[in-house]
Order: C-alpha cells, then sequence, then structure tokens
C-alpha cells in the first residue's frame, strides 16, 4: 500500500496520503483527510446553491441494532422516507456498534441516499429554501429517477407546508412569497398518501409554514428501479460493488445501503420511525490506491476483510476492527449530475484487507450499514451512533462504581486486619494485663524486690506491690528454681487481692 | 448519602446498628458517616456505639441515658431482744431537715421469742405503728416491715442520705443494713503507682485535670503532713504537689523526688492515680455487670399503699430501656466500675464544650443519641458498701460512692462477643 494517491467523489478530485495499513497515523491521515474532504463538501454546497449538485446532507438515527428487515417488505411499492429531528451534539463521532447477520449472505454493493434537505436550508423571511434538481413525477416502482420532494413530520407522515419553486436563473429565493406555487402529485403507496413536489428545472423549494425542526423534506425515491438506478446505471440487479469501497465512500448525505447480489435495496432504514436532521460526513477512502487519469475509474483494495463464509461481517470488538471479504472495486459513476445523488463503485477481484472500524468507519453523528442476503431475506446490520457516548458513560460509571466498592472492600479487609493486629499488641502468649505472665525474680514475692522482667510505671507499666498482676502468673526465683518456695502461682485470695501461692 | 462502611472487627466511636432484615448487629465506622441521613433506615436500627473491644467483647452503650436513683428503698434487718415487748428505733426525718434523730416506741403484747409468730406479732405491730405515726406513714417515709423467712426485715423510701447514716434502734431492737446483699460490696481499686483502696482513682482524665490544676484547701486533695508514699488515695492537686498552695505548706517534696518538678511531674504524678484496668480482682475486675442487673432489674418493693415498683431505677432502666430488635432486653446492663471506666475514661466532652470533642460523643451526635458528658456523675452495677454504690464523681474526674438514693446517669451497655 502507498501513498499519494487521488480519487474523486461527487466529481470533486482528492490528494489523499494513504496508507492500507491502518496505523493510527494513516487514521489520523485519513482523519486529516476527512475534514479537508469535509471543507471541500462545504465549498460543494456553496456550490450546490449555484444549481450544479443537490446539497447533501442527512441526519441521524435511532437505533435498529439487531432488528430484522424481511425483504419482501421493501420491495413492495413502497415509498420510504428519511426524515425527522433528534437531538445530537453534532461534534459527537458516530460509532458501529454492532453488525449481525445469519442469513447466507454476500454483500456486493451499498448505496447511502437519504437526507434532509431542511437541515441546512436558507432561511429567508419566516420560511426556509434549498436548491433541487428537476424533479419530475413518475409511476412508482417504475420510474428511474426521483419523484419529487415531499414533506413528512416526525412520524413519516405526510404535511402539505406552503410550497413555491423559484429557478436558478432567477436567483436565490428573497422571501417566502417569491417563485411560483409548486406543482406537486399526490400519491398513495404503503397505505399512505404523500405530495410529491416537482420542478421543471433545478431551482429552489421555498417552503413556509412549518416549524423546520420537527419537519424533514427528502427526495421520494419511488421504488426498486429507482434504487437499481442508483447503483448500477443498468439497473441490473446483481450490481456488484464491494462492500467496503461502498460504505467508505459513503455518501456524504443520507444513509448507507448494502446491495445484496440478488436482492432488492432494502430501504426500511430512516422510515417512519426515523428522524433525521443533523450532517453525517464521509470519511476519506483510505484503501483507494489508484486512479485513472481520467478521474472515471477508482481501483483500490477493499479495506474490509474476512468476511465470513455465511456472509456476515464480523466486529472485532477488541480491536474495533470489521473484517468483510474485500473486493476491488471501479468506480463507475457519481453524483456529479444533478438528478442523482449516489456514488458506485463495482466490484473487481476479492481482497482482504483490515481497517478500524473506530476511525475508517467514523462519520459525525450518526451511520448505518444495511446488509442484505442473496436469498432476499435480509439481515440487517446497523452502524449506529445515537447515545453512544452516554452509553460508554454508563458503562464507565458502573465500572467505577464497581471499582470504588471494590477499594471499599479493601479498605474494609484492612481495617480488620490492623484490628486483629492491635489485639494481638495487648495481651499476648508473653503478657497478660500489660505484665509478663511469667515473671523472672529473686527471692520470695515481696513489694521490696521487684522482678527482674516487670513493668515499672515509669517504664510505661505499673508498680510492683509484691502480688501477682493477673490470675495465672507465676513468679520464679531464678536463683533457685528447684528447691521449695521457687515457684509461685497467683490465686484470688479474694474480691480485694490476689497473692501468691506456692506450686512447689 | 456518603459511602458507609462496615466493619467486622470495631474499634471505640463506631456505630452499632442492626440489621433488621437478618436481626445481627452491625459496626460501622465511625469515619464512614456523618449523621443518620447516611444510614437507610429501612434496613437498619441504630443501638448505640463502641465503647471498647476487648478481644472479642464489645462494650456497646446504648443510644439514650437518663437519671435514675440508685435504690429507692433502705433495708435494714431487724432483730428484736428475747422475751422484750418492745422496742425502740432513733430515725432522721425531713420535718427538721433530717437534722435530729427521733425517737419511737413500738410495743407488742407477748414476749418476743424468735419463732414464726412472734416474728409476725412483731411485724404487724410495726405496720400499725408505721400506718399511724408520721414519719412512717405511707404519705411520709413509707416505712414497712416484713417476716422474711426467719428474719423480719423493715424497708423505707429512701431520699436523703442522713436515714442510712443516722437510723439506729435500741431497747429490744437492732438494727443492720440489708440493701441488696446478693451484690457485693467491693471498695477497691488499683492505681497505677500500687496503692489500693476505695474512692479516689482517676475515672476521666480531662476532668480529673481540670478540676485538680486548681488550688484547694480540703487536706485531702493537697495534704497538710509531708507525703512519704507514692500509693495516694486521692489525687493531689497541682499547687499542692509543687508546694506553691496558699492553703498548705510543701508536703510533697518526696513525690516530686519521684516524679519530677514542674507541670510535668505532677502529670507523672496524676497518671499513677489512673487505674490498673483490666485486673482480675477488685472493682476493676469485677465483671458481674450483667448478673447484678438482673437481680436489681428484678427487684420489687411493696409500700403502705400496695404499690408494687421496681426497687432499683437505675438498674430497671439499663436493663429494660434498650428498645432495639439485634440486641433486645436481657442484652443489656448497668455497667461495673471498670465499664463505667471503659466509657468515661477517654471522654472530652465536658471539660472541651463540644459535643464532638472526643470519638465516642461525637458518633452519639452523629446518630441523634445521648450525650456523656465528663462532667456527668455516672452510676456503676458495683456496691461501694452498705450504703453506697461506686459512681464517677463528674465533678472531680475520680471514681467515688454515693448514697443509693441519689439520682446518677444510668447507661445501658452491652457486652456483645464478635463471633
Amino acid at each position: 500500500m502507498s501513498s499519494a494517491k487521488k480519487f474523486k467523489v461527487n466529481g470533486v478530485v482528492y490528494d489523499i496520503d494513504v496508507n492500507a495499513t491502518e496505523t493510527i497515523a494513516a487514521a489520523q491521515a485519513a482523519a486529516e483527510a476527512a475534514n479537508a474532504a469535509a471543507a471541500n463538501a462545504n465549498a460543494l454546497q456553496q456550490n450546490l446553491e449555484s444549481g450544479s449538485v443537490v446539497p447533501a446532507k442527512a441526519g441521524n438515527l435511532d437505533s435498529w441494532a439487531g432488528k430484522t428487515l424481511n425483504a419482501p417488505d421493501v420491495q413492495t411499492e413502497k415509498v420510504f422516507t428519511t426524515g425527522g429531528d433528534v437531538s445530537i451534539d453534532s461534534s459527537v463521532n458516530a460509532q458501529i456498534e454492532h453488525i449481525i447477520a445469519k442469513t447466507d449472505f454476500t454483500a456486493t454493493s451499498l448505496l447511502s441516499t437519504g437526507f434532509n434537505l431542511l437541515r441546512n436550508a436558507v432561511a429567508v423571511g419566516d420560511g426556509w429554501y434549498f436548491p433541487v434538481p428537476a424533479l419530475a413525477f413518475g409511476a412508482i416502482n417504475t420510474a428511474a429517477k426521483p419523484n419529487g420532494v415531499l414533506f413528512t413530520n416526525s412520524e413519516g407522515s405526510n404535511l402539505t407546508p406552503t410550497v413555491r419553486f423559484k429557478k436558478l436563473s432567477d436567483g436565490a429565493p428573497s422571501s417566502v412569497s417569491d417563485g411560483s406555487a409548486c406543482a406537486y402529485t399526490d400519491a398513495t403507496t404503503g397505505g399512505k398518501t404523500y405530495r410529491f413536489y416537482t420542478t421543471s428545472e433545478a431551482g429552489y423549494i421555498i417552503v413556509s409554514g412549518i416549524t423546520r425542526a420537527s419537519v424533514c423534506a427528502h427526495i421520494g425515491w419511488s421504488g426498486r428501479y429507482d434504487e437499481y438506478k442508483a447503483i448500477n446505471a443498468s439497473g441490473d440487479a446483481g450490481a456488484t460493488v464491494a462492500l467496503a469501497a461502498a460504505i467508505t465512500a459513503m455518501h456524504s448525505f443520507g444513509k448507507m445501503l448494502a446491495i445484496g447480489n440478488i436482492g432488492d435495496r432494502i430501504d426500511r432504514i430512516g422510515a417512519t420511525q426515523v428522524r433525521l436532521t443533523a450532517y453525517i460526513d464521509r470519511v476519506q477512502p483510505s484503501w483507494l490506491t489508484t486512479l485513472n487519469e481520467d478521474g472515471t475509474t477508482y481501483t483500490h483494495e477493499a479495506s474490509i476483510t474476512a468476511m465470513k463464509t455465511d456472509g456476515a461481517a464480523a466486529f472485532m470488538e477488541a480491536n474495533h476492527v470489521l473484517t468483510v471479504n474485500g473486493n476491488t472495486v471501479s468506480y463507475s459513476d457519481n453524483s456529479s449530475a444533478a438528478s442523482t445523488d449516489y456514488v458506485k463503485y463495482e466490484k473487481a477481484a476479492p481482497v482482504a484487507t483490515t481497517y478500524s472500524l473506530a476511525t475508517d468507519f467514523a462519520v459525525e453523528d450518526w451511520g448505518c450499514i444495511v446488509l442484505q442476503g442473496a436469498s432476499g431475506e435480509a439481515e440487517i446490520a446497523i452502524a449506529y451512533a445515537q447515545g453512544m457516548p452516554d452509553s460508554l458513560r454508563a458503562i464507565a460509571a458502573v465500572r467505577m462504581g464497581a471499582a470504588e466498592k471494590a477499594i471499599e472492600d479493601a479498605d474494609v479487609r484492612t481495617d480488620n486486619l490492623e484490628s486483629e493486629v492491635l489485639l494481638l499488641a495487648g495481651d499476648d502468649f508473653e503478657h497478660k494485663y500489660g505484665q509478663p505472665r511469667e515473671l523472672y525474680a529473686h527471692d520470695t514475692p515481696a513489694e521490696s524486690r521487684i522482678p527482674d522482667n516487670w513493668v515499672q510505671l515509669e517504664d510505661g507499666g505499673y508498680n510492683w506491690t509484691g502480688k501477682p498482676s493477673a490470675l495465672g502468673q507465676v513468679y520464679n526465683n531464678v536463683d533457685n528454681l528447684t528447691g521449695a518456695g521457687s515457684i509461685w502461682k497467683a490465686y484470688k485470695k479474694s474480691n480485694y487481692e490476689l497473692d501468691w501461692m506456692p506450686a512447689n | 448519602m456518603s459511602k458507609i462502611q462496615f466493619t467486622r472487627i470495631p474499634n471505640r466511636g463506631d456505630a452499632v446498628l442492626g440489621d433488621l432484615t437478618t436481626g445481627k448487629v452491625v459496626f460501622l465506622r465511625q469515619d464512614s458517616f456523618s449523621s443518620t441521613a447516611d444510614i437507610d433506615n429501612t434496613r437498619y436500627e441504630i443501638i448505640g456505639v463502641v465503647a471498647k473491644r476487648e478481644g472479642k467483647k464489645v462494650l456497646i452503650v446504648y443510644k439514650t441515658n437518663a437519671s435514675r436513683v440508685w435504690s429507692k428503698r433502705y433495708s435494714y434487718k431487724l432483730t428484736v431482744t428475747a422475751g422484750a415487748t418492745s422496742g425502740t428505733l432513733s430515725i432522721r426525718q425531713s420535718s427538721d431537715s433530717w437534722a435530729e434523730n427521733h425517737t419511737h416506741t413500738i410495743t407488742w403484747t407477748n414476749a418476743f421469742a424468735d419463732d414464726a409468730e412472734h416474728r409476725t406479732e412483731v411485724v404487724a405491730a410495726l405496720n400499725t405503728y408505721f400506718a399511724a405515726n408520721s414519719p412512717f406513714k405511707g404519705t411520709e417515709q413509707d416505712w414497712m416491715a416484713e417476716v422474711v423467712g426467719s428474719e423480719i426485715h423493715l424497708h423505707y423510701s429512701y431520699v436523703d442520705w442522713r436515714q442510712a447514716n443516722y437510723n439506729t434502734a435500741s431497747s429490744g431492737f437492732g438494727l443492720t443494713a440489708n440493701l441488696l446483699p446478693e451484690i457485693p460490696a467491693i471498695a477497691n481499686i488499683l492505681r497505677r503507682h500500687g496503692g489500693t483502696g476505695g474512692e479516689g482513682v482517676i475515672s476521666n482524665w480531662y476532668r480529673a485535670l481540670a478540676y485538680f490544676e486548681n488550688d484547694n484547701s480540703s487536706a485531702t486533695y493537697n495534704p497538710n503532713s509531708d507525703v512519704t508514699s507514692v500509693k495516694r488515695t486521692y489525687p493531689i492537686c497541682l499547687p499542692g504537689y509543687l508546694g506553691t498552695s496558699i492553703y498548705q505548706s510543701d508536703h510533697c517534696a518526696a513525690l516530686r523526688a519521684v516524679y519530677g518538678e514542674g507541670r510535668e511531674g505532677w502529670l507523672k504524678f496524676m497518671a499513677s492515680c489512673l487505674p490498673v484496668v483490666p485486673s482480675d480482682w477488685g472493682n476493676m475486675g469485677m465483671d458481674f455487670g450483667m448478673k447484678w442487673t438482673k437481680i436489681m432489674a428484678a427487684k420489687r418493693f411493696s409500700s403502705q399503699s400496695m404499690t408494687n415498683e421496681p426497687l432499683c431505677p437505675a438498674a430497671y432502666y439499663c436493663y429494660n430501656t434498650p428498645n432495639v430488635q439485634a440486641l433486645p432486653v436481657g442484652k443489656w446492663h448497668m455497667p461495673t466500675v471498670k465499664e463505667v471506666y471503659d466509657i468515661l475514661g477517654g471522654v472530652v466532652y465536658g471539660t472541651v464544650n463540644d459535643r464532638n470533642a472526643d470519638i465516642l460523643n461525637a458518633t452519639l451526635n452523629k446518630l441523634g443519641a445521648s450525650a456523656i458528658s465528663n462532667g456527668t456523675h455516672v452510676w456503676s452495677s458495683s456496691r461501694y458498701n452498705s450504703s453506697y454504690a461506686w459512681f464517677a464523681y463528674g465533678n472531680f474526674g475520680f471514681f467515688s460512692g454515693n448514697y443509693m438514693c441519689v439520682s446518677h446517669l444510668a447507661v445501658p451497655v452491652s457486652l456483645y462477643e464478635l463471633a
């Protein structure tokens, strides 16, 4: 793997120092490159306002981790929408939480799409406007193009605000009454009726009478062929685009989808329950290694390795590495045309590489990955960000609590041990009440003859009285241990005193 | 709520709680909580504080205490002279502020012989007289005579020390003090200087220093003759020790030769007046607090008005008052002299007006429990002699005996054995 490569996304060529070994330095470089890409994206957005490209913004997802989507559902002629608001700190990076898949599955392509056009709309008066390409409504499930802009609330239900249209050539809107009333077509899909606002050419949609934070405006894709169109210009099922490529080449707006080799796009992500408002920014595809000079073909060695034989992507928690069977892919189309919003890569020869989920898949605020099985009954895998920092904090708090508890327990044990030691520091086998159990003295017991090992007052004990200090005490006349009266034992003479009794 | 910490082996000042779920005693480290707000009162009941641990034995002080008299009655054994048909009681009474003895002669019909019939006759005559005459009446000293086995006992309402000191009998009667003979009267505590004897051994270091720091006119605490032995019954005030007292000339040169000059020498001397604790003999070796308390708490007496009351309110209080599940009634007693010392010895509160001045009171304070001041008179369960019981003398900081009719602090304690 080498460095100083070029690649092109959305018609913009980037100079990237790529190192596919995925060192931290490489990740940092990728992050820097991503920042550069973001800057370029901002520049691109400026351009978009001139009408050249649809602004590419998308938002956050609630967690769908672990949920299963059925392919038959998504093959029906429904228009699934993206939309809605959630409150996520835009500075929080998304990370992939986990990926699951259990069907016989080989992911062959990915698509990112979907966006909330209101997210970066320009305020004008008490409304907003945003640029759009030409939007013509077509029959659902047949038209190979977007079907106009629709507005939904946070539940995905249709909204009909005041919508006007102003051509690009007439300049940016200056009020909510600028332009003319926008054309639309009402159509029913999935049991719901939506209003699709259409335009004859690129221009600005001006919307008013809404609370922007709770409304999503987005392109209505009308069916499987549209989506295939987005993936494969030929519209053929089974178009092959490397999973890794598409993941990393995640579109600068909207969600990302994996297209199986026989399956349809799964478009449930971003549907009614999901609300999108915040940005998602593309991460630099660090695995891109070559770029042909005509700017139309990218060749890379895919970063994702070790796709499991059953098709599941594996998430290695220990090192945050996703390994998938990767493929060399070729760039075949891009989003430079105003009527499309996608980036596509096609699969070439499989290769195996590893790259880091923590860095290479990082997206701002949120992200998702949808994998579709070859059988059409897809298992879904989610890359998800929302709430992750809080979750991590919660985990950290729990672990911190456990650590503190362990410390407390250790303190108690230490305290107890110290107490045990203190117990031994008083009476012991040799002493009772601070005096020796065995006294060594001279002659018979008498107050005038202090035993050699008695601890007197001035030495921290108490004065010898000639009498025992405790029951059990023995007085030894060390000068005559064998003679009568040489050993004495303490006994309780009365409640008032102890005294010595000859022991031999 | 802070993080409280329990300990298996408690030390002085640790709080004692009852675990309501297990019914067991637990010990809370005194430095791990700041108030009862830190203690889950649905899980734990507050019992008291640890005064001392010796090996596995933990002396627990209950959370409340109260002032009670040691005994409400004074009692005699009455002897009657054979053949007598009358006897004389000479007693003090409140009408003259207990100043003089007043003589009363009680008569009966049959010449006394030491048998049940005659004892009954004498008792009847006495009770008739008591009921009719002041100050024996039930509304006054409430004297009662009873036949107990082969003896005649007299008892009366004990309210003034002069009753015990000066009441006598004559002319057919003889009186022998007979108050709680089951409780041995012992007055002997070994000091560290080797001396023994009754009152005067220091019960609280801080209080003793505070009191004896000052000059004192009493020859008991300020010798009026040369001291020749280190075995002093009572402490000596600092000016007396130094020979600078305004009340006495210097009589303590011999002591200073042993302990040193100046305040430092005096402090060493004062330390020699501390008790030797523990011990296997004397008051510091008596560990029968529970036994004695049980006896006293069970004692009741009848009055002329036929009431039936506890005889020993202090013991009764200590035995019956604690109301905690983990250490129920039957586990508590009135402390022995040694236990009073174990409780009071390290108390600073009193000479320092701060509930947190010492670790025992600080914990009692945090628990919202009764304080124990080193200036308080605290009863022990130990008898001193026929009329006295041992108590910690809060004025002086030493142990002393006092008349049992006096109210002092009754402090319930429990000796808990660690597993």
